[in-house]
């Protein structure tokens, strides 16, 4: 186990009240394992991603509750949600253990400085090499995420580069540390299709090369069925379904799964979509009950007075849902 | 005003060009062009909705601000059929292009910035039926529950703000005021990109529902080849300003002559974890459209590219009945389909 993270809860403060961004979610992740988590907007995907970087924003936001249990590379277990956001100890983990791609790389790259310096800074940093090696380590990583003529690029500003250059960027600076885990925040949604697949080979083919676990968001069931091993569905802040890349296809439970499979356009399926009808409630107005049952076409009585309780169907596939109760 | 025209055809487009001035220095002095669109040319059948693909820069944005003259045309002819009249939209002065308005319109991508915060929902999809002087208050007002009601929102909301309603509900507003005027074609550029899956398919539906029942041609720009591939009749593939491939919808996802067209295909996520099929991914970026590669622009990343595609510059030919494809190797080369082979 690398990560297990229980009963996570997320909260930001707001002038109509707290919203619970994330709100108890539990998983586990393996070592070499790509964990998929799909979800629409505000479904809490990406706080829960930045929670386990201690990334969260205060005062407004902190984690109100849970574990974050990661193992060190030297086999300790720490847990991430008790540590101090400034304090050295995270510090040492970000970056190092766990590394973050983010959607736009040209916001996560800094304009005035060259591609190089920004990988340099990352090695420096948490290897304590000296300039030479750093420099050495930057064109090597630039030549590893495909960079064509590294030597040169390394010299380069952001600007210079295109949109799919500087995710290899990204990915490079990110992987230059050797992390244990990636987490991947929709690396590919501002990229074309052409360069989403290259994106999406080039990952695949350092995880298997460098045998590092991903945590891989994104909204994009079609690329969750390529990447991931195992799929988080989320909802208004809360695991609904777990479960196998394959049984999230082919074995699906939850009925908001069930709509989002159905609702995704694939070609040569039949040409009307089944549309999950209203839309995501406010997280600040949740109804009662379950948070799907306004949208949900299985609706019982049930789910309108209490919350499901997480069932667990079989080995590794839970369903947060009263028809598996 | 022009000759009568037969009235399957509703647009027409001949050696469409759009290039824009890269301007240097002190002076501001023209050194070179992006050519966003480059000698475009197709037809657009009553009914139908065409769909426009392509990566980003590819001018499929610029093309149909063009149609409707948003942006000004630097060439080519743009022959718009209302009531079996044809009018050149490129020969038209301001007055005459405003008369014919109402009968195109365009919906746009983002649902955040195409409303004006400020104005009531009845204010903005009302205000076409203002600038064109249809009806008085009270009929106007009528006219908008009946939109409301058409494109699924509640009309007792509209005196609301764009700011109440979510990303989907604001593409419904913008749909109904496109459509506000009776409109015979509809540009779609991007409509759907904005919105979450479940919202996108709610969208989706809606559009085909009313093009059945206004009978509306589109033409509906997007660079997702599923939702492409799910609304439209026949699609057009443009690279680097270009038009590269032009067929009908199944025929070009199941059988694609042209290179770009076979790895566009191949890149989309298959979403299947048990497929096996093979991704082809394309060397390198799109080139800088201020310097295309000399012969054919798609030459540079071209798995199948030879010799002769550096030196000269394919045609745009039919290879089969209403099938169009720019590239010298078209009827040679064994390329593959969406499906796994």
């Amino acid at each position: 186990m690398l990560l297990r993270v229980n009963d996570l809860r997320t909260q930001f403060d707001t002038h109509d009240g707290v919203v619970k961004a994330v709100d108890g979610v539990s998983f586990t992740l393996d070592k070499g394992e790509v964990l998929g988590i799909v979800g629409e907007s505000g479904c809490g995907k990406s706080v829960m991603s930045l929670s386990i970087m201690q990334l969260i924003q205060r005062p407004k936001g902190k984690i109100a509750g849970g574990e974050i249990l990661f193992t060190m590379s030297n086999g300790e277990l720490v847990d991430i949600a008790e540590l101090d956001p400034n304090g050295d100890q995270i510090r040492r983990i970000r970056g190092n253990e766990i590394s973050m791609i983010f959607q736009e790389p040209m916001t996560s790259l800094n304009p005035v400085y060259t591609v190089g310096e920004q990988i340099m800074e990352v090695v420096r940093l948490h290897q304590n090499l000296d300039k030479e090696a750093a420099r050495a380590k930057a064109v090597e990583m630039l030549r590893l995420v495909g960079i064509p003529s590294p030597e040169q690029r390394v010299n380069e500003y952001p600007h210079q580069l295109s949109g799919g250059m500087r995710q290899r960027v990204m990915i490079a600076m990110a992987l230059s540390c050797n992390p244990s885990l990636l987490i991947a925040d929709e690396p590919t949604t501002a990229l074309d299709v052409t360069i989403e697949a290259q994106i999406l080979e080039l990952m695949q083919n350092l995880q298997e090369q460098l045998n590092m676990a991903i945590m891989f968001i994104t909204h994009d069931l079609k690329v969750v069925g390529e990447m991931a091993d195992r799929v988080l569905v989320m909802y208004t802040g809360k695991v609904v379904e777990e479960a196998s890349v394959d049984d999230i296809f082919y074995n699906t439970k939850h009925p908001y799964t069930k709509g989002l499979l159905s609702s995704m356009p694939m070609i040569g399926r039949n040409k009307r979509l089944a549309s999950i009808p209203g839309v995501v409630p406010n997280l600040l107005n949740l109804p009662k009950g379950c948070a799907f049952a306004p949208r949900c076409p299985q609706v019982m009585d049930q789910c309108h007075l209490s919350e499901p309780p997480v069932c667990s169907i079989a080995a590794g596939h839970r369903v947060k849902c009263w028809h598996y109760a | 005003m022009g000759a009568k025209l037969d009235n399957q055809t509703i647009l027409t487009v001949q050696g469409l060009k759009k290039y824009f001035p890269i301007k240097k220095g002190v002076f501001k002095r023209v050194v070179g062009h992006v050519k966003a669109v480059d000698n475009v040319s197709f037809s657009i059948r009553r009914g139908e909705t065409v769909g426009l693909v392509g990566e980003s820069g590819c001018g499929k944005s610029t093309t149909g601000r063009c149609l409707i003259r948003l942006l000004e045309p630097t060439a080519g002819d743009i022959c718009f059929n209302v009531d079996g009249v044809k009018h050149n939209l490129t020969a038209l002065d301001k007055r005459q292009l405003r008369a014919l308005r109402p009968k195109m319109q365009m919906i746009f991508q983002d649902p955040f910035s195409s409303l004006d915060p400020r104005m009531s929902v009845k204010d903005i999809i009302s205000e076409p039926l203002k600038i064109n002087k249809i009806g008085n208050d009270k009929t106007q007002t009528k006219k908008v529950e009946e939109l409301m009601e058409l494109v699924g929102l509640s009309s007792y909301q509209m005196n609301r703000f764009p700011h109440e309603f979510s990303g989907g509900q604001r593409q419904r507003i913008g749909i109904a005021r496109a459509l506000a005027l009776g409109p015979e074609l509809v540009i779609c550029d991007e409509p759907v990109s904005a919105l979450d899956v479940s919202v996108q398919a709610q969208v989706i539906n809606l559009l085909m529902d009313l093009q059945v029942e206004l009978n509306l041609t589109y033409l509906f720009i997007s660079h997702d080849l599923s939702v492409v591939e799910h609304i439209c009749d026949r699609v057009m593939v443009m690279y680097l300003g270009k038009v590269v491939e032009f067929a009908a919808s199944e025929e070009l996802y199941g059988n694609p002559k042209h290179p770009y067209t076979e790895a566009l295909l191949r890149s989309i996520p298959m979403g299947d974890p048990r497929s096996k099929r093979k991704r082809i991914t394309l060397k390198g970026d799109v080139p800088d459209p201020s310097n295309p590669p000399s012969g054919c622009a798609f030459s540079s990343r071209c798995p199948y590219a030879e010799a002769l595609c550096k030196e000269e510059e394919p045609k745009l030919v039919e290879l089969a009945k209403d099938h169009f494809v720019s590239c010298h190797f078209a009827d040679k080369l064994s390329l593959m389909g969406y499906k796994p082979a």
